[in-house]
């Protein structure tokens, strides 16, 4: 018979809000603690064993949420976990009111008369309740009584020895979880990815942590100083025109880019700190703005694990990264330092070059208000490979992973620059008010040099320039200056079974944007046209108004309006271009403004009939902003919009939820779409599109050492309407129902991880960490015909860690599978002695062949 | 082995989920033919063709009406490979296999067996091009008691980088998977009944040799404005094996 002895230590030294900061806060207390039994035969000599957990208490006093602190797989934390659910808690207090916490657990085992002493001290509550001789004693370490400031606690009497110092000498963090700013989920749809789940495959970056995501694949196609190429539920992405991004609250987007609208890059962002990505599909939340087409991506930052990391890795292709975090002991997740440097030689031919990036973010309490400030800069280099044909590769004119040994393609490379600088601030009021404000500065650089097509261009300035090579230089830089602020009011009680909030928001941003684009002959990097030059300004005044409603306690309604306005100056100094055989009539430009009107509804219903199911439904109406360089003067923006419906079932199973599955059915219309334009490098107008489809999501964690994830998306991706004449082609061919290009039917992904104790060392546990991720895109139909082979990529981690000292290998594509990380369907011609073909070709970007990487890593 | 069974099941769903884009790509054979009768009279002369070897190709087909080569950046069916079509031949003569995709076709650029290609200085001579040039015609004009024989060797170019000699031969057809040849049909009658006969007597070799058109010359240009322009060769799609 065992018992167990709890030391539950919520005064503490560090006790600190997860969210908005609490003024006044009374940590919870133990009323009841049922004694797990100990295993039979487990030695009861030596010192007591003990369980660290990490409980959620809710304003009940239930237990909400349990799991180890630093699990070793040993069998008692098994029955640590289960018996924490049995347990009774007086709730943590806001002044008056109960909230929700969070506080660190010692659960001992041990013979009942090595803890049968009285409390050390007279903070005991009587309350907690002492069980007989083989039942637990339970110590309150909390004061009991006055309330206290969280962050002004005292330390709890850790290092006070007593008789029963074991029993104390845990020093504790209370950690008071606020109830949400909001109500989470607004969708089926409506997905947070916790950060065990994004890390239990490899991630080579940040981007990467994408994949976990369901319905998205991602990759790099363009080189590693381009952005992902992202797909999202059925939408080419590209590289962000349909996904509104956001990391730690600033908006990634890029209004207006030359290499596509709504360009997104995110090579800043340094994975070992995003803490968890909350993906909302489809455009259902009122906070959603421009590119929320797809859906909406957050990225939200935190360092959990506290102290200096250091790591190093090197691998294949010469690849060397180095990162470093820091995030200071006593400080929230939310507060850290990093920076990250990588160079490589890159997997094939004409693909090295070098990233760094820093991000640092601060969050400040004062009074009421959280500060967060946050900060990074960024710049990459790299050479980059393009495209190659596929017939080339199959004649073994050019290898899968090689580039055209021509200058205009060996000359392809892109840069990218990115500095930020935000201030966010959060206050939280009484009853369920809260508060926003944020401000923040942003300025991108991009310059690249690609080739798609070989030498099929002709100068617009001397038409007898030709075949010089059709390598495109871009050059896009911008300044965004953005402002947003939001209030939500109190509980508004109007009758006794319904009970809601109202909240308001304004979003605004102000872009400044130079552009142009030229042809370059290489070597000599000569210009020999030029197509492009271009400033915009651009500002989007977005306002919202929002409605939490719940109506009796299975009911919650959700919904509000968006506007935005948005206005636009163009200064294009290459429009009303003269061609040579015309005679010179006018001066060349054309500058202009217009601006439109955004509006659409969003609305979502939850149904809570049992704890285990909810049943959700959502409508929402969103916009895209057009290029602003297809803009006449004095035109209504033509914003292309979206409208998303979604239906869907949500499964909790298990206490703690050890698995969730959430299947939803869905469409999304377009009214305006875009395609990639291999030609010309960026998007153009293929007309409106429609995407119906259903994902199966599912996360578990049976065991506290294993959780895993696996995501099933299906998509019906279609053309609505033929795509607009041209002079090239009056009428387009087209079917009713016919398959949007580039968009896989079916995209997969599961990832397992799992985390155990090995053994001990030198007295120290050994843990070990395995993960799997699975990648899987069905064939995607081509424009001009034919599909892309589909893409099937197992990767692989495995990580050693004793003490402060961790040692990883991870591989990625595990089975050196030959797969596409883009694939295209255009006319290119890339042999300059032979008969230039005009019929459209399959082309491939390689993706990465299997890439062994190996980090040693310290955490101090 | 349990992985391979779930990517072969995955890969059948991922068949299950195919659509097309509405394009498909096409490939069928092309064929050159030529008259039928080598023998035509103009302006008394009785003229019979005994030798027209016409190179033809590269060709490209197109959906725009213009007649801008650049308005065809992308094709949708070509010919790449010149290949020399015995123009007194009407039976049809295999030229190659064309390739392209689905969409309606409307109209047609080709060479002559010499292209310009845009990474050029200069046109190129296709090797399959007769003895080099674009076309060699021998014949012989009878009238009365005079006998002209006549040759010419034509050399055909683009005007310009990136074009073609011959731009936008209207031809319509809605290439579907079902097309099944092509057939360009060469009148090297009709050319050459473009020709001023007794000028061509006049400047024959007065010891009654042979008269060789030379480049330059009005009735080389006359020829070669026939071929490029004013009597271009015609193409029949057919949706059956010839």
């Amino acid at each position: 018979m065992a018992i167990a002895l709890v030391v539950l230590s919520a005064a503490s030294a560090s006790a600190q809000t997860s969210d908005d900061d609490p003024a006044e806060v009374t940590p919870p207390r133990v009323l009841e603690a049922p004694a797990p039994p100990l295993p039979s035969g487990h030695p009861t000599d030596g010192p007591p064993p003990r369980v660290g957990l990490l409980v959620t208490v809710g304003p009940d006093g239930a237990v909400r949420k349990a799991r180890i602190v630093d699990p070793t797989g040993d069998p008692l934390e098994t029955l640590a976990l289960e018996a924490i659910w049995t347990w009774r808690f007086e709730p943590a207090h806001r002044g008056q009111a109960p909230v929700a916490a969070e506080v660190p657990v010692t659960m001992t085992f041990g013979p009942p008369a090595a803890h049968a002493a009285p409390p050390p001290d007279e903070s005991a509550d009587d309350s907690v309740e002492e069980g007989d001789v083989d039942a637990p004693q339970v110590e309150d370490a909390a004061e009991p009584g006055p309330k206290r400031d969280a962050e002004e606690t005292a330390s709890a009497p850790a290092d006070a020895p007593t008789d029963e110092e074991p029993l104390l000498s845990f020093g504790a963090a209370a950690q008071v979880v606020a109830p949400d700013l909001r109500a989470k989920g607004r969708s089926a749809s409506d997905f947070t990815v916790e950060r065990d789940v994004l890390t239990a495959a490899p991630h080579g970056e940040a981007g990467d942590l994408l994949r976990v995501v369901p319905g998205v694949f991602i990759a790099r196609n363009e080189g590693d100083a381009v952005a992902h190429r992202i797909m999202l539920r059925g939408f080419d992405a590209d590289h962000g025109q349909d996904m509104e991004i956001t990391v730690g609250g600033l908006p990634v987007n890029q209004i207006s880019h030359l290499h596509g609208q709504g360009y997104a890059d995110l090579g800043f962002v340094i994975p070992e700190v995003v803490q968890r990505v909350r993906v909302t599909e489809g455009v259902y939340d009122p906070r959603q703005g421009d590119f929320a087409v797809a859906g909406t991506v957050d990225m939200q930052l935190g360092v959990e694990e506290r102290g200096f990391h250091f790591a190093t890795t090197y691998g294949s292709f010469n690849t060397l990264r180095q990162v470093g975090v820091w995030a200071p002991e006593g400080q929230g997740d939310a507060t850290f330092g990093a920076f990250a440097f990588r160079k490589t030689d890159g997997f094939g031919q004409n693909r090295a070059g070098r990233s760094g990036s820093a991000m640092a973010q601060h969050e400040i309490r004062a009074g009421d208000w959280r500060w967060r400030i946050l900060g990074s800069l960024y710049g990459a280099r790299f050479q980059m490979a393009g495209v190659v044909r596929h017939d080339d590769i199959e004649a073994g004119n050019v290898g899968f992973y090689d580039v055209y040994p021509l200058p205009t393609a060996q000359a392809q490379n892109a840069m990218a620059t990115r500095a930020q600088l935000a201030v966010f601030g959060t206050h939280r009021g009484d009853d369920g008010q809260n508060s926003e404000i944020g401000l923040f500065l942003l300025h991108n650089t991009f310059r690249v040099q690609q080739n798609f097509t070989g030498f099929l261009e002709r100068s617009r300035f001397n038409p007898e320039w030709v075949g010089r090579g059709d390598l495109i230089e871009q050059t896009n830089d911008g300044w965004t200056l953005g402002a947003r602020a939001r209030h939500r009011s109190q509980h508004y009680r109007p009758t006794g079974w319904a009970d809601g909030h109202v909240e308001a928001g304004i979003h605004t941003r102000l872009d400044l944007i130079d552009q142009a684009q030229n042809l370059i002959r290489a070597p000599q990097n000569e210009t020999w046209d030029r197509r492009v030059d271009a400033s915009i300004t651009a500002a989007d005044v977005g306002a919202y108004v929002d409605l939490d409603w719940q109506l009796t306690q299975y009911i919650k309604l959700h919904g509000g309006l968006r506007a935005d306005v948005l206005f636009y100056q163009v200064n294009d100094r290459l429009r009303n271009f003269i061609p040579l055989f015309r005679r010179e009539d006018h001066i060349v430009g054309f500058r202009r403004s217009a601006m439109g009107l955004a509006t659409g509804p969003r609305a979502a219903v939850e149904v809570d009939p049992f704890p285990w199911l909810t049943i959700l439904g959502a409508y929402g109406e969103g916009f895209r902003s057009p290029q602003a360089r297809i803009l006449d003067d004095g035109e209504t923006t033509p914003f292309a919009k979206v409208r998303s419906g979604d239906v869907g079932l949500r499964f909790k199973v298990g206490p703690d939820e050890r698995l969730v599955v959430t299947t939803s059915a869905y469409m999304t219309s377009l009214s305006e779409d875009i395609a990639f334009d291999p030609t010309e490098g960026r998007l153009e107008r293929i007309g409106p599109t429609t995407r119906k489809g259903a994902v199966l999501y599912a996360v578990a964690r049976p065991w506290d050492w294993l959780v895993g994830s696996l995501s099933a998306t299906f998509v019906q991706a279609t053309l609505d309407a033929p795509p607009p004449p041209t002079t090239a082609d009056p009428t387009p061919p087209y079917e009713e129902g016919e398959r949007l290009p580039y968009v896989p039917p079916w995209v997969v992904r599961a990832d397992v991880g799992a985390r155990h104790r090995l053994g001990t060392l030198g007295g120290e546990p050994v843990m070990g960490r395995l993960g799997f991720g699975y990648s899987f895109l069905s064939p995607r139909p081509l424009p001009f015909g034919g599909f892309a082979a589909p893409v099937s990529v197992v990767d692989a981690s495995v990580s050693v860690r004793w003490r402060e000292i961790e040692l990883t290998l991870d591989v990625f594509n595990l089975l050196d599978q030959r797969w596409a990380a883009g694939e295209f369907s255009f006319v290119s011609h890339w042999e300059p002695n032979e008969p230039a073909s005009r019929v459209p070709a399959r082309h491939i970007a390689a993706g990465p062949p299997r890439t062994v990487l190996f980090t040693v890593g310290l955490h101090l | 082995m349990r992985g391979l069974r779930l990517s072969a099941l995955l890969l059948a769903l991922g068949a299950f989920g195919c659509g097309h884009t509405g394009r498909d790509y096409v490939a069928f054979d092309m064929f050159g033919e030529g008259v039928e009768d080598p023998t035509f009279e103009v302006d008394g002369w009785q003229v019979t063709l005994e030798r027209a070897d016409v190179a033809f190709g590269p060709a490209y087909f197109c959906a725009t009406d213009s007649t801008v080569m650049d308005m065809c950046a992308t094709a949708l069916a070509e010919l790449l490979e010149p290949a020399t079509v015995d123009a007194l031949d009407p039976s049809p003569q295999p030229l190659g296999e064309v390739q392209g995709v689905t969409g309606t076709v409307r109209t047609g650029f080709h060479d002559y067996g010499v292209y310009w290609l845009k990474t050029q200085a200069r046109p190129t001579t296709s090797p399959a091009a007769p003895e080099g040039h674009s076309a060699v015609f021998e014949g012989v004009a009878v009238r009365d008691d005079d006998e002209l024989r006549f040759e010419a060797r034509v050399r055909l170019e683009p005007r310009l980088e990136g074009t073609a000699a011959v731009i936008g031969v209207r031809t319509v057809h809605e290439l579907t998977p079902a097309t099944r040849a092509l057939t360009v049909h060469l009148d090297p009658v009709a050319w050459w009944s473009r020709l001023d006969f007794d000028a061509l007597a006049e400047a024959a070799p007065d010891d009654g040799g042979v008269l060789v058109l030379e480049p330059g010359s009005p009735p080389y240009d006359r020829l070669a404005a026939a071929m490029t322009v004013n009597a271009v060769p015609t193409f029949q799609w057919s949706l059956e094996d010839p």
